[in-house]
């Protein structure tokens, strides 16, 4: 197959879009893909301090790479959860401080055992998975906030997005339903902005991405991982997909085109927001489910933010 | 004959066949990976040689 643009071999046969690309006009493609994101969906401009969270995966180590070739002066934002067993933490913290350093980038670390005393193995016990990713949610939302950050990036790709859509649907979770969106403004003054600026980029051109510019990631999952169904959804959706081009992209887009559909929940949800009684979180109950939580199993919310860390 | 390498799997494959119709035969989406011939990688309609080392890597995460 050939590059529709340049004639040269291609690397990549975007069906959606019936067109081959070689290397460099796929490298051209993306840049320019997710520059389009960010404007269309009015994610960040230059000059704003954007964060992005990495987790020395593929999407998010790539997504940090794009937003510095484009120029957006990204900080890296690391949470070392204190994973042990395979020594799981301390390499994707190594493969993320590396990426940093061979690139000159700005990196934060914060880890939990700093926060809390202890790692996840300790405090998540039975759930770890769930309790992870939401104390990692709860501490990237705090940093991101105290440190002054604008907006706080995340590498979701459109196969993440299209997976989380279809399992909303499936199970008709109108509040999930009404909250996903390539950008989640800030209706509270403790809570970040976050933006998805890969959300229309598939995961397959992702990994791609990351392959061609010879970005060293973490290969291996989280030896806790749980989310089977999402693979699940993913690989379903993609049998879709062959058969029918362009479909994954048409679900999510004509998704966001119905999104007024909800704008009842949505409102009702934004107006009972409060702030967590003991960390000033925003949060629907009188503790946020972070501390609700920690409340159980410990009984501390943590230290401030210090100004250190800075790699 | 080719090797194709895809996660510990191995393949050897005898006859000239280009990506498409191995990935079918497997039950391969081509969605879901990713292959490379000799360290490049190609698209679908690539042919696979007698003597090319043919890699498949799986893209999708549990993210
Ligand atoms: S997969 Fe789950 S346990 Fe592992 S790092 Fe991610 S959130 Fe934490
Ligand atoms: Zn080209
Ligand atoms: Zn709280």
């Amino acid at each position: 197959m050939k590059c529709k643009v340049c004639k040269r071999r291609a690397v990549i046969n975007l069906r959606a879009q019936n067109r081959g690309l070689c290397e460099e006009c796929f490298d051209t493609y993306v840049l320019d893909r997710v520059e389009r994101t960010i404007k269309r969906f009015k994610m960040f401009s230059r000059g704003q301090r954007v964060l992005v969270a990495v987790s020395g995966g593929k999407d998010s180590l790539g997504l940090w790479d794009i937003l510095a070739r484009l120029g957006y002066n990204p900080t890296g934002f690391f949470v070392d959860v204190g994973i042990s067993r395979d020594g799981y933490s301390t390499r994707s913290r190594m493969v993320v401080e590396s990426f940093a350093r061979s690139r000159g980038m700005d990196l934060l670390v914060e880890s939990l055992e700093h926060w809390w005393g202890k790692g996840i193995e300790e405090i998540g016990r039975r759930v770890l998975c769930p309790t992870c990713g939401m104390a990692k949610r709860y501490l990237t939302n705090r940093v991101a906030v105290e440190r002054g950050y604008d907006v706080l990036c995340t590498g979701h790709n459109l196969d993440d997005e299209v997976a989380v859509l279809l399992s909303n649907i499936l199970n008709w979770q109108v509040g999930y339903l009404a909250r996903q969106a390539p950008v989640l403004e800030s209706w509270h003054s403790r809570l970040t902005r976050k933006v998805k600026p890969l959300v229309l980029l598939t995961e397959k051109e992702s990994a791609l991405y990351a392959l061609l510019r010879g970005i060293e990631h973490v290969e291996v999952s989280c030896p806790y991982a749980r989310g089977a169904t999402t693979l699940f959804y993913k690989r379903l959706i993609n049998q879709v997909e062959w058969r029918s081009p362009g479909t994954k992209q048409r679900f999510y887009t004509l998704f966001l085109r119905n999104k007024g559909l909800f704008e009842g929940v949505a409102k009702e949800e934004r107006e009972s927001l409060k702030e967590c009684d003991r960390c000033g979180q925003p949060t629907w109950e009188g503790l946020c489910a972070f501390c609700r939580f920690m409340e159980g199993s410990h009984g501390d919310t943590g230290r401030e933010v210090s100004k250190g860390n800075q790699v | 004959m080719a090797k194709v390498v895809m996660e510990g799997r191995v393949w050897e494959v005898r006859r000239r066949m280009n990506v498409l119709r191995f990935l079918e035969k497997e039950g391969i989406n081509p969605e879901d990976v990713l292959v490379l011939i000799n360290g490049k990688v190609v698209t679908e309609d690539a042919v696979m040689e007698p003597q090319d080392e043919v890699k498949i890597l799986w893209v999708l995460s549990r993210g």
